[in-house]
């Protein structure tokens, strides 16, 4: 089933950049993004990874001394014209397109093996693609498939100067360390990363590029798994544990009412909401938000504790948090201490106060 | 309905091996071996659930595989809402066929090893998550007549907003109250008794390591603090003399033989501490132990604070008078 | 139906506990658990048996410690528990993971299904399942949240997303990964437990699975950890603001707006 490993170690003695080939003796290269589409649209993820892909290929230019390109490949049914300018716009040098009706719904055993194929016959340097549930399906399947390497919710990509090899960062352990890892001698280096972990690029409507187009075979338009419906939902939960804001309230929120000034809060700036146990206890809120030693352990970009006095079993729950803000009466309450920012107040007065202002804001509005 | 003179009794904590402890063996053994002592004792042996989330075996199931003895008098078993709707049943059940009586119903501590209760796993849609109030209108009505229920009080949290909660849980049936641990006195716990007219049990920390208790009031009590629990105990009897007494981190070895001595004289002879090796640590130092949790328990008693409880430097922290006492198998 | 539940075996959170004999603080407590995500998977593997007759299969890589969990999903009504033991299968990265479990899988044969958790909270990487249908060559299901069907030959499953749902239907045999909540997991009984103390648990090394060495362990796995350091101190100062509610917010919004443009 498989071709045989793309090992191809080249290694000069003591480091140092060297070409990698395929058993073949053909070179990689490029950095290719998997796009990700929602409906007819193109998630945000994919133009933050276009442009990442743009500074990764100027730096392997460098090192490589050869231009480098940043590939798009996409996936899917009825891609617009205007889709193609905005990925161009993106930073996109080219788009390997797959337009096919069997695209049409998101099967990730097709995506898999088409990517799988496309990747074998263009052999790229390094396929990144966003950290989504989407992308977590198929990229460790095509990692698999191709038998490469794969690090998932990369935090950080850049291109070793002397190597070429991508550095791929990310949290381990819990978020208590920061690892940097490598694919030393396998191709392609494959990474996976969050969405709004890069930020979104200006795109530059004046650049084009080409188009390549590819089609599935008729082995690839038939899978075992078959989707048989879509559903939306509405506010589908989100996962603490994978929220960027999120909004505790704890037992100064008082009650289920004040619940829903939490929950304003939280749509306002777009997080999630949490809670501390004193609330779950009391019956405000379900155990399903509840952050801390017998709750979730969450690291979100901004953790805003509302009414939560900051008990060790809270605190452990959530200090990794990258930001901090704490709304609390009392100066003294232990969280006040290990906040970023410590605003001493009534919540239901603050907090009011703040939505005003983020939804006047459109800077902050898209920030979120 | 139990005569109210049935709460007026030691009730001694017995805790149920983790599941995953590596001598399951020998604690089980343990485990029979002190509720028997209890229970032949004529005290309430009270048994825990899960406590502090540690993923242990149910009093139920100890007492059904060994055959332990009930007497419907003797034993008390917590109940909590981390466990599934078809697990709750059962320990229902087996309560019912083995004539157990009394059940302590607590929200309790959740894990990432245990379920949790939904609300519509138990009739209770409207509620937004199941706390000791939900799964005591669940119990009241699958098994009516079948328990006496109880629930905990915490002195230590927000006056106001702690005595509302009680409220609550009175309306939905509770016939007794069991307090967080409390030295010599404790104001709130003075309201308590004065207010409600169900019986009330105080409970008693029989450890000399009175800084572990901070991890059950959350606030912190200095490691050096002096403290002799025999001496609180005998105050407590003495100052609460119409209620019973939970006694929890009780040392079987040199504490329970004085047991009986207490009940009928509300006093230890010093022969007796003798005897079993224990020297009276004198009275003056345990003033200074009650001094810091009166000190703590007022601040948190400010209502127009009650959204941010005043705490000082915090240690750590659980509503739950069983989370300091996790793994006691 | 013959089901293989895939475990991890990952550090738990940090307990507070009071050693019973020495009445000391111990904060440790157990430092092992199984991965909350897998107890679902076993959980959904014992229903299937129980909805369907046949046999479920507990199965985990790592050092001779993780026998513990596996006692733990015999506790809770696995028939059988294997443990993947060998050194060189030691520093292993989620391609050579998924290889031996594939492998272990392919040892046991006949299997109907596949389920793992959908990730472990010490890696969270959440590629082990996939890689391990990619491996063997069989159709996945990542992120199911509910079995609405099931026969010998077929799910029928939700399987989730950021803004919904769908509805799949999976040819078996195929591999599905489970998120938390599609099911409660039961807790072992007592009985259970003593039982599955005594009970004898297959140890398979790299030979027994006919491992391809060139795939396993630290030489097999294509990445590697090349430096590690501890997250950026954070700055101990703390803005307080203490003015009016309209003051606090503005100072708040104007230090969220700088962050964010960093």
């Amino acid at each position: 089933m498989f071709e045989a490993r793309t090992y191809c170690p080249n290694i000069l003695p003591g480091g140092g950049f060297s070409v990698k080939i395929d058993s073949n003796g053909s070179e990689y290269r490029d950095i290719w993004v998997l796009a990700e589409l929602v409906g007819d649209d193109i998630h945000r993820v994919t133009f933050e990874l276009l442009g990442v892909a743009r500074n990764l290929a100027s730096k392997l230019s460098k090192v490589k001394n050869r231009e480098e390109e940043v590939v798009c490949v996409v996936l899917g049914s009825g891609l617009s014209e205007e889709s193609r300018k905005r990925l161009f716009a993106g930073y996109a040098d080219k788009l390997i397109i797959v337009d096919d009706e069997a695209l049409r719904v998101f099967n990730d055993n097709i995506h898999a093996a088409v990517v799988s194929r496309l990747v074998r016959k263009y052999r790229p340097e390094v396929l990144i693609s966003g950290a989504t549930s989407r992308g977590r399906s198929v990229m460790p399947r095509v990692a698999v498939e191709v038998e490469t390497g794969l690090t998932a919710d990369c935090t950080g990509l850049d291109i070793d100067e002397d190597s070429g090899l991508l550095l791929q960062t990310r949290p381990a352990y819990g978020g208590n360390i920061i690892a940097t890892i490598k694919c030393e001698n396998y191709r392609p280096q494959m990474s996976t990363v969050r969405p709004g972990v890069f930020k979104l690029p200006e795109a530059d409507f004046s650049r084009t590029g080409v188009v390549v187009q590819e089609e599935l075979t008729e082995e690839e338009k038939v899978s075992r798994l078959r989707v048989l419906e879509e559903q939306t939902i509405e506010d589908a939960t989100v996962n603490l544990s994978d929220a960027k804001i999120i909004v505790t309230g704890g037992r100064g929120v008082k009650g289920p009412d004040g619940f829903k000034v939490i929950e304003e809060f939280a749509r306002a700036i777009g997080g999630a909401v949490g809670a501390s146990r004193a609330a779950v206890d009391s019956g405000w809120i379900s155990y399903a938000h509840q952050v801390g030693q017998t709750g979730q352990t969450v690291q979100p970009k901004i953790y805003i504790a509302c009414g939560v006095s900051g008990q060790i079993q809270h605190l452990v729950g959530m200090q990794s948090s990258d930001f901090i803000i704490a709304i609390n009466k009392d100066s003294e309450a232990p969280i006040m201490k290990l906040a970023d920012v410590a605003i001493v107040g009534d919540l239901f007065e603050v907090i009011p106060e703040i939505v005003k202002l983020v939804r006047r804001d459109d800077e902050l509005k898209k920030a979120v | 309905m139990a005569a109210g003179n049935h709460f007026k009794n030691f009730h001694v904590e017995v805790l149920p091996p983790r599941q995953d402890a590596e001598d399951l063996e020998v604690r089980l053994e343990r485990f029979t071996k002190r509720y028997v002592r209890v229970v032949e004792a004529g005290y309430t042996a009270c048994i825990t659930d899960n406590a502090m989330g540690n993923l242990s075996f149910q009093g139920t199931e100890i007492i059904e595989y060994f055959k332990l003895p009930v007497k419907a008098e003797s034993v008390m078993i917590h109940l909590n809402t981390f466990h599934t709707k078809r697990n709750l049943d059962e320990i229902l059940d087996s309560c019912a066929n083995l004539g157990i009586r009394y059940i302590l119903v607590v929200s309790g501590d959740g894990s990432a090893r245990l379920p949790k209760l939904a609300p519509a796993d138990i009739g209770a849609e409207d509620a937004i998550a199941v706390t000791s109030v939900e799964l005591l209108r669940y119990i009241r009505e699958n098994y009516p007549g079948a328990f006496t229920l109880g629930v905990v009080f915490n002195p230590y949290e927000p006056e106001d907003h702690e005595f509302e909660k009680l409220l609550r849980k009175l309306k939905a049936g509770v016939e007794f109250i069991i307090t967080q641990p409390i030295i010599e006195k404790n104001e709130v716990v003075d309201r308590l008794v004065s207010e409600v007219n169900i019986p009330v049990v105080v409970e008693a920390w029989m450890s000399k390591k009175l800084h572990l208790l901070s991890d059950c009031v959350g606030y912190e009590i200095p490691e050096d603090t002096p403290y002799d629990p025999i001496e609180n105990l005998e105050k407590l009897m003495f100052n609460y003399p119409d209620s019973g007494v939970y006694l929890a981190m009780l040392n079987y070895k040199r504490q329970f033989p004085l047991l009986p001595e207490l009940a009928s004289t509300g006093r230890v002879s010093a022969e007796s501490l003798e005897r079993v090796g224990l020297g009276k640590a004198g009275s003056a130092k345990i003033s200074v132990a009650k001094a810091g949790l009166r000190k703590a328990s007022a601040a948190n008693t400010d209502s127009a604070n009650a959204g941010s409880a005043k705490v000082g430097s915090i240690k750590a922290g659980s509503a739950n008078t069983d989370s300091a006492k996790a793994a006691v198998k | 139906m013959k089901i293989v539940v895939c475990i991890k075996q990952v550090p738990a959170t940090t307990e507070v506990s009071i050693d019973p004999e020495t009445k000391r603080l111990v904060r440790e407590g157990v430092e092992i658990m199984m991965n909350p995500f897998d107890t679902y998977a076993l959980e959904e593997g014992l229903l299937l048996r129980e909805a369907h007759g046949g046999e479920v299969i507990a199965i985990s890589m790592g050092p001779k410690r993780t026998e513990a969990t596996l006692r733990e999903a015999l506790a809770c009504g696995a028939d059988r528990a294997i443990l993947l033991n060998d050194r060189v299968l030691g520093g292993s990265d989620t391609f050579a993971t998924s290889y031996a479990l594939s492998r272990a899988i392919a040892k046991i044969g006949n299997v109907d299904l596949v389920i793992t958790g959908k990730q472990a909270v010490d890696g969270d990487t959440a590629q082990v399942g996939p890689g391990i249908a990619a491996h063997l060559g069989w159709p996945q299901a990542a992120y199911v949240s509910r079995v609405i069907e099931s026969d010998s030959k077929h799910l029928v499953l939700e399987r989730m997303h950021e803004t919904g749902y769908d509805v799949c239907s999976l040819e078996l045999p195929g591999v599905i990964t489970v998120l938390k909540d599609i099911n409660s997991p039961r807790v072992p009984t007592l009985k259970g437990r003593l039982a599955s103390r005594k009970a004898s648990i297959n140890i398979w090394n790299a030979s027994a699975i006919s491992a391809d060495l060139t795939k396993i362990g630290l030489n097999g796995s294509p990445t590697r950890v090349v430096a590690t350091r501890s997250p950026d101190a954070r700055d101990k100062h703390t803005i307080i603001l203490d003015g009016s509610p309209e003051e606090s917010a503005r100072e708040l919004v104007k230090i969220l707006k700088q962050r964010i443009k960093l």
